[in-house]
């Protein structure tokens, strides 16, 4: 018997096109995958590396669950929907032959689908290189063991599992929503769990816990250098074994119990009827005799529409599994709402842009699961139950039926919309928040969450009622949906324009709320719910009442309908929908130019072949700028009317400027004369800007000089720049300027070429047919000190904040002025403006000296709940690095919060900035975990006003080991200091993981500290070898050393300037002869900071002196290095370091001070 | 009110000739189709219940153009389709009120004593609050001709609607029928030729998408008098007998074989007349287009 229903099977699914679908679908995106090598690997490992096809393997048994899903879930579910049982019941058919010959039969096709994986990349491996896509040395050879090793270690028990998972629950549940609901919960719950193994160190736990065996791969091959990445087989033994065996065996359990659970009577014949017990014997009823009938108008029709749509919502929501779905998502929701974002271990305080921000980021897809799931389920719902033969010869219009389903799905999406408001809501109050941010949740609610769920839901709707088949309606609804997901998400293409339902990005903030976007947004959300009804309206058309089948009548019917209101509801939505399209592109494409990514890409190496041969030009520098600034952040607009003075420094003549104007509109004045100028370059104009000049200007400039600026001399010129940004882009724009809050470098245009905007990934410039950019190249220039005068005026309820001395402050024509004034030591530029509606606090602090200095904070009224850890953060690092590093030089110390999208920190002079999402504003320090890292952040930029405002570092690549390495170093020293030894641990091993993390994987060959070039080195190791050092000999003998660097080369106005060979002679001055080989160790070599030796032991290791004294920090590193192969496998984890990284949010337009040292 | 049909044709995207050239002409009462299955006796009932379209032809309502003015026809009809759904999570009752609010009767008290009449006539009146999924075939049977009967339809169009009743449930439903008034029409189709002639007024045979006879039950009858002939045979000779005689019928009963032959004249062989009924028609008919074999 099994012979036959095995046999059965295997032909039924030969003739079902979906095993083909799913075959083909998984064939062709893992070989496109190998073929252009979009898999994650570094730059040296091959990509069809062994370690890349077993995790290739092992995610892709993630998403092969939606294959098992369907094909297990129906081997059996389909007796019950054909309602085939009877001629099962009734056939000599045996249990086992007929649940091993479905499940086999089943399982077949899953095991051939999943092996569409590898056969997929190992086509990819051989057409990548075929077609010219990835070079051919970029695969290994390609050895069948590769690919069939890691498909029958990984993917197989993987769908194995996930095939006995499903296959029991739907013999189990007689029901075939258990697996959408299942498969739901699975996937949620696989997501949770690797968020808590994201925090886990157990071992044992990450490799077993998953059944799909990738947290486990990923870390057993974390700290595996190339060469074994592509040469080692990722062989099952120990541990991943384990996990191999442990599900294996968990599947073969589940099976065993459904088999012997198995029972044909009750699998087929279904739940026992409940009889209800009747009522007998009531009076009988008597019909009414000539009830009122009425058939017509409007009354009718509003009466039929409010009960159809009653109905329809009844028939959602008394659905079970819609509550385990919603229910599900719930909880995954207040989960990720409860714990909430947090560093270091600490959670921050529940803020109500984060609740919606992580919204909008996280759900849109399972909110569109849901939705599209059940616009099908409603819109087939009559002629899945057959009940359409009855309701479709009922007497309402098909508008009514029509618009009673839709109104339906509008009110689930509304329901939708509103949970993560709702959920934020609770948490906040649960935990006992004060600020819940109405506004916010209101705005972002009406801006961004209903319109695009209403938009979902035309889409889906109109989808569906086209689409007769179900499936193939979802098929087509979720398949355009991933596409538009996958052009942005990896930035293919994002002219939001044509893409349905996208809107240009932000980011909900606390200090701006959603603040000027509203009005691109809003926009778009017009434009796209019009499209939306006109989607529907037109699909409608198609609405299937009845019996109908085939396009034919369907064509007639649409025939039928098109006249009367739904042609002139046709024709005006279309109307409208060009006309709010026509203006979006008036504004993104006209008003502004639009440039793909490509395009953008292109531009920038267009300049650098064009102009790189400029980059040497000699060039004046600015000495000095007289600035009148005016800032109107209400309309977000911007003067500037500065005059600069240039002197030339070099030994040569100067005839030209080349001046980037880095999209300012500004014009230079030499004596109230305007100076003509020539552009050395032009661009095509962008493909989708139809309407722009053919050729656009690049931001650069040659200014001839009337008289040449001779060696020595110097000339003054005024610059007059507007910012007034006209119309709205397709993308965030005027990220700087918010309503509440506006940061703006002064607007003045750049002098020389940048080497700072080339492109800089050597796969992008290869693409653009650019060498590959040699990566100890420089790209600062040597920093440069300027006196400012500066006058500013904001709106009245704004404080504006520059660097430098405070003049006077005054208010005239209803606004704010200040005059501020740094024309003693300079400022090293570049510097930055804020104007922010700020709430401020201000304590005077008396330094070491006994001068009293002015410490203010200025913040954003609703994170005020840190302020007095800022306070004695702020209080114990002046008092402890003026006492250890020199006097703090500047006449006031002022504590900024900067906006969501930058600058990330500031650290100008007299003047830092922490950014409001993660500075440590919202760290709610209450709980368990009371490491202080608001303390520690502003201990690192605080510190920045000795390792940047004083000593300015050199423009060699490895200068951040001045200005960030020796500012982590002093924050560590300082909470060693004032919180004690336990307190630096967190920083400590933060720092470990970052230097770990960046060591494994410096394939390039990793550098020493004199010649730092990657981020750990500085960020990381410096502090690091520093810290321990000092723990060795005690901090007085390095802040010493620091002390003496400081004084050397403090506030220098010319060449050389400080650079890390004249920091390590510092020190070498000041360390005793025991540790000078440590130090050289630590310096000049590029030896793990776990195996440092220091002191005697490593050549005398008997001294007693040595032994007592067993250094607390290195037990502590090479702890961590042991817990960190664990921790910081993922490339994700290895972005956040310490406190100075870049935000992700960090856009380009936020002005930190990385551009030009030398503003015009 | 009168039904009429004209040259009526529909074949469907699969090649399937559904209706060919169907002209009826109906007035009010009781009107039987009869016919194999795949006859397309649904197809023409759909048709007239607004549910799918015509290739060619025409139907009128008295004045009402039915394949054109659809919301007409359905302000007058009750419909009970052959193996129809439910929304298996709404309860019978719940379900009857939201028809009958559809069907246009908008005061609830009103709606509330026709859907409780109503699922006492059909005898589901202990079962109202049930969900409709819980529901037996019968049951939902039972509950279909409660729904078609909502709202004094004036064409009321039911497809075998006795399908899985037992036979009391059965009388209990034609009774049912019997009684609405003189004023509406009836299209009832159905296997079982024996309720035609007992409840029809006026009768068609359709095989083939084609109207093979249309007429009254009596007519018919009588039209076959003194042509029909019975002989029990043994059962291998039934061949043989198929060669030589038009056969219409043949009956098993309690193991011998019985057949009927329509013939002008006595064909003598041991043949003894026979008093026609409507099934020696319907043999007649049908096998005029197809192969009646019983055996």
């Amino acid at each position: 018997m099994f012979k036959e229903i095995f046999a059965f099977e295997i032909r039924y699914r030969l003739r079902r096109p979906a095993v083909y679908i799913y075959f083909f679908l998984v064939l062709i995106f893992s070989a496109f995958s190998f073929a252009k090598g979009d898999v994650p690997i570094g730059e040296k490992e091959w990509i069809n590396s062994p370690v890349v096809l077993a995790q290739f393997s092992a995610i892709m048994s993630i998403f092969l669950m939606v294959a098992s899903a369907s094909i297990m879930g129906m081997a059996i579910y389909r007796d019950l929907e054909y309602g085939t049982k009877e001629y099962y019941l009734s056939y000599p058919i045996t249990k086992p032959g007929y649940f091993w010959g479905r499940f086999l039969g089943s399982f077949i096709f899953v095991a051939a689908i999943g092996a569409a994986t590898m056969i997929g990349a190992w086509l990819g491996t051989r057409l990548g290189p075929a077609f010219g896509w990835q070079p051919k040395d970029r695969y290994g050879n390609a050895q069948l063991i590769k690919y069939i090793y890691p498909y029958l270690t990984l993917t197989l028990p993987s769908l194995f599992f996930t095939s006995s998972f499903f296959f029991g629950l739907v013999s189990a549940f007689r029901n075939v929503k258990v697996i959408y609901s299942s498969g739901t919960l699975l996937f949620l719950g696989y997501m949770i769990s690797s968020f808590f193994l994201h925090n886990s160190h157990n071992q044992f736990v990450i490799y077993l816990t998953d059944p799909f065996n990738f947290n486990g791969l990923r870390a057993e091959v974390a700290a595996w250098s190339p060469d074994q990445h592509n040469h080692s087989l990722v062989r099952m033994q120990g541990l991943l074994l384990q996990n191999r065996i442990l599900w294996s065996s968990i599947a073969l359990a589940g099976l065993a119990i459904t088999w012997f659970r198995f029972s044909f009577e009750r699998f087929f014949s279904g739940r026992q009827q409940r009889r209800l017990t009747s009522t007998v014997n009531q009076a009988r009823p008597q019909p009414p005799r000539h009830p009122y009938i009425n058939l017509k108008g409007s009354r009718y029709n509003q009466k039929s529409l409010y009960t159809l749509t009653r109905i329809e919502i009844l028939n959602i929501v008394r659905d079970s599994y819609f509550w385990i779905i919603l229910s599900g998502g719930l909880i995954f929701m207040f989960f990720i709402f409860w714990m909430g974002p947090g560093r270091y271990g600490v959670p921050d305080y529940p803020r109500t842009s984060f609740f919606m921000g992580v919204f909008m980021e996280t759900f849109p897809f399972f909110l569109f699961l849901i939705i599209v799931f059940y616009t099908g389920e409603t819109v087939h719902r009559e002629k899945h139950t057959r009940y359409h033969l009855i309701n479709d010869t009922l007497p309402p219009p098909t508008w009514v039926f029509n618009t009673a389903k839709l109104l339906s799905l509008l009110a689930l999406a509304t329901g939708l919309a509103l949970v993560p408001m709702l959920l934020g809501i609770s948490v906040q109050l649960l935990k006992g928040y004060p600020h819940l941010n109405l506004t916010q949740y209101a705005s972002s609610e009406l801006v961004t969450l209903l319109p695009k769920m209403i938009a979902t839901v035309l889409f889906c709707y109109a989808i569906h009622i086209a689409i007769d088949n179900k499936f193939a309606a979802h098929g087509v609804a979720i398949t355009i949906w991933a596409v538009l997901y996958a052009l942005t998400s990896l930035n293919y293409f994002d002219y939001n324009l044509l893409l349905y339902s996208y809107t240009p990005r932000f980011w909900p903030s606390d200090i701006d709320g959603i603040g000027h976007m509203v009005r691109p947004v809003a926009w778009y959300q017009a434009y796209w719910t019009t499209a939306g009804l006109l989607l529907v309206l037109i699909g409608s058309l198609f609405y299937a009442r009845g019996t109908r089948t085939g396009l034919r009548e369907k064509t007639v019917l649409a025939r039928q309908r098109f006249r009367g209101w739904t042609t002139t509801g046709i024709v005006a939505t279309l109307l409208l929908f060009f006309t709010i399209g026509g203006y979006i592109y008036y504004n993104v494409s006209y008003l502004n130019e639009y440039l793909t990514t490509w395009e953008k890409e292109e531009r920038a190496a267009l300049a650098e072949r064009q102009l790189r041969r400029y980059a040497d030009i000699p060039q004046p520098r600015t000495t000095h700028i007289s600035m009148q600034l005016d800032l109107y952040p209400d309309i977000q607009q911007e003067t500037t009317k500065a005059l600069v003075t240039l002197a030339n420094s070099t030994n040569q003549t100067i005839d030209s400027l080349l001046v980037d104007g880095d999209g300012l509109d500004f014009e230079v004045y030499s004596n109230n004369t305007k100076l003509p100028y020539t552009c050395p370059l032009y661009f095509p104009r962008g493909r989708f800007d139809f309407f722009r000049p053919k050729q656009e200007p690049s931001d650069y400039r040659w200014y001839r000089l009337g008289n040449p600026l001779k060696p020595g001399d110097s000339i003054q010129l005024e610059v007059r720049s507007t910012v007034a940004h006209e119309g709205f882009e397709n993308s965030l724009y005027n990220a700087n300027i918010l309503h509440n809050i506006l940061f703006t470098g002064g607007n003045l245009p750049g002098l020389g070429y940048d080497k700072g905007d080339e492109l800089g990934r050597n796969d992008i410039r290869r693409e653009h047919g650019l060498p590959k950019k040699d990566p100890n190249e420089l790209t600062r220039d040597n920093p440069n000190l300027i006196t400012l005068d500066i006058t500013v005026s904001t709106s009245a309820d704004h404080i504006a904040l520059v660097p430098g001395r405070l003049e006077k402050e005054w208010t005239a024509n209803d606004r704010h002025y200040y005059h501020y004034l740094q024309n003693s030591s300079g400022v090293y530029a570049p510097f930055g403006i804020l104007s922010a509606h700020y709430k401020s606090s201000a304590t005077t602090v008396t330094l070491p000296d006994g001068r009293p200095l002015d410490v203010g904070i200025f913040y954003t009224p609703m994170n005020d709940l840190n302020l007095a850890d800022f306070r004695s953060a702020l209080k114990d690092g002046l008092e402890y690095y003026s006492r250890n590093f020199g006097p703090y030089p500047f006449p006031r110390l002022t504590l900024m919060e900067t906006p969501v999208y930058g600058p990330f920190n500031v650290a100008m002079q007299g003047e830092i900035g922490l950014i409001e999402n993660l500075g440590g504003w919202n760290a709610d320090l209450s709980g368990n975990n009371k490491t202080d890292y608001p303390y520690y952040n502003i201990a690192v930029v605080l510190a920045q006003q000795w390792w940047g405002q004083q000593v300015a570092p050199n423009n060699a690549k490895s200068s951040p080991v001045i200005s960030k390495g020796l500012a982590v170093y002093s924050a560590l020293r300082l909470v060693r200091q004032y919180r004690g030894k336990d307190a630096v641990t967190p920083f400590l091993e933060d720092l470990q993981r970052t230097y770990g993390w960046g060591h494994r994987t410096d394939f390039d060959g990793e550098h020493d500290l004199l010649h730092a070039n990657k981020p750990h080195l500085w960020d990381a190791r410096a502090p690091l070898v520093l810290y321990n050092l000092a723990e060795y000999i005690g901090a007085d003998s390095v802040n010493a050393a620091l002390r003496d660097f400081l004084q050397q080369w403090k506030f220098r106005r010319d060449t050389p300037y400080a650079g890390v060979a004249d920091l390590y002679s510092c020190l070498k001055q000041h360390i005793p002869d025991s540790e000078i080989s440590y130090l050289k160790n630590a310096w000049e070599t590029s030896t793990p900071i776990a195996e440092l030796k220091h002191g005697a032991s490593q050549s005398k290791p008997t001294t007693t002196h040595q032994q007592s004294k067993p250094t607390t920090s290195q037990t502590i590193t090479s702890q961590q290095s042991k817990s960190t192969t664990s921790q910081t496998t993922t490339p994700q984890q290895s972005k956040p370091t310490t406190s100075q990284t870049i935000t992700p949010q960090q856009s380009k337009q936020s002005t930190t001070p990385h551009k030009k040292t030398s503003p015009l | 009110m009168q039904l009429s049909i004209d040259r009526l044709s529909k074949t469907y995207p699969n090649g399937v000739r559904a209706l060919h050239n169907v002209s009826l002409n109906l007035t009010n009462g009781m009107f039987g189709l009869l016919g194999p299955n795949g006859a397309g006796k649904s197809s023409l009932m759909r048709t007239i219940a607004t549910l799918q379209e015509a290739d060619s032809g025409s139907i009128r309502l008295d004045d009402l153009d039915v394949l054109d003015n659809k919301t007409g026809v359905r302000r007058l009809l009750g419909y009970l389709p052959q193996e129809f759904g439910v929304y298996p999570k709404i309860s019978a009752r719940q379900m009857l009120d939201h028809i009958a609010r559809l069907k246009g009767i908008e005061r609830s008290n009103e709606r509330r004593d026709l859907v409780l009449a109503l699922l006492e006539k059909v005898n589901l009146y202990k079962d109202r609050d049930r969900k409709l999924g819980t529901y037996s075939g019968g049951m939902k049977q039972r509950w279909g001709i409660a729904q078609a009967l909502i709202g004094n339809p004036r064409l009321i169009i039911v497809d075998e609607p006795t399908a899985g009743l037992d036979p009391a449930e059965r009388n209990r439903f034609y009774n049912l029928l019997s009684q609405l008034g003189e004023q509406t029409i009836v299209i009832l189709s159905t296997h079982i030729v024996e309720d035609v002639s007992t409840l029809c007024s006026q009768f068609a045979i359709i095989c083939h998408g084609e109207v093979l006879y249309h007429g009254e039950p009596g007519n018919a009858i009588k039209s076959l008098e003194e042509k029909i002939y019975s002989k029990r045979i043994p059962q291998n000779e039934i061949e043989k007998y198929r060669a030589g005689y038009p056969i219409i019928s043949t009956q098993l009963k309690a193991g011998q074989l019985y057949i009927r032959i329509k013939s002008d004249e006595h064909p003598g062989n041991g043949f003894s007349p026979a008093a026609p009924d409507l099934e020696d028609v319907y043999f007649t008919h049908i096998s005029t287009k197809m192969d009646v074999n019983t055996l």
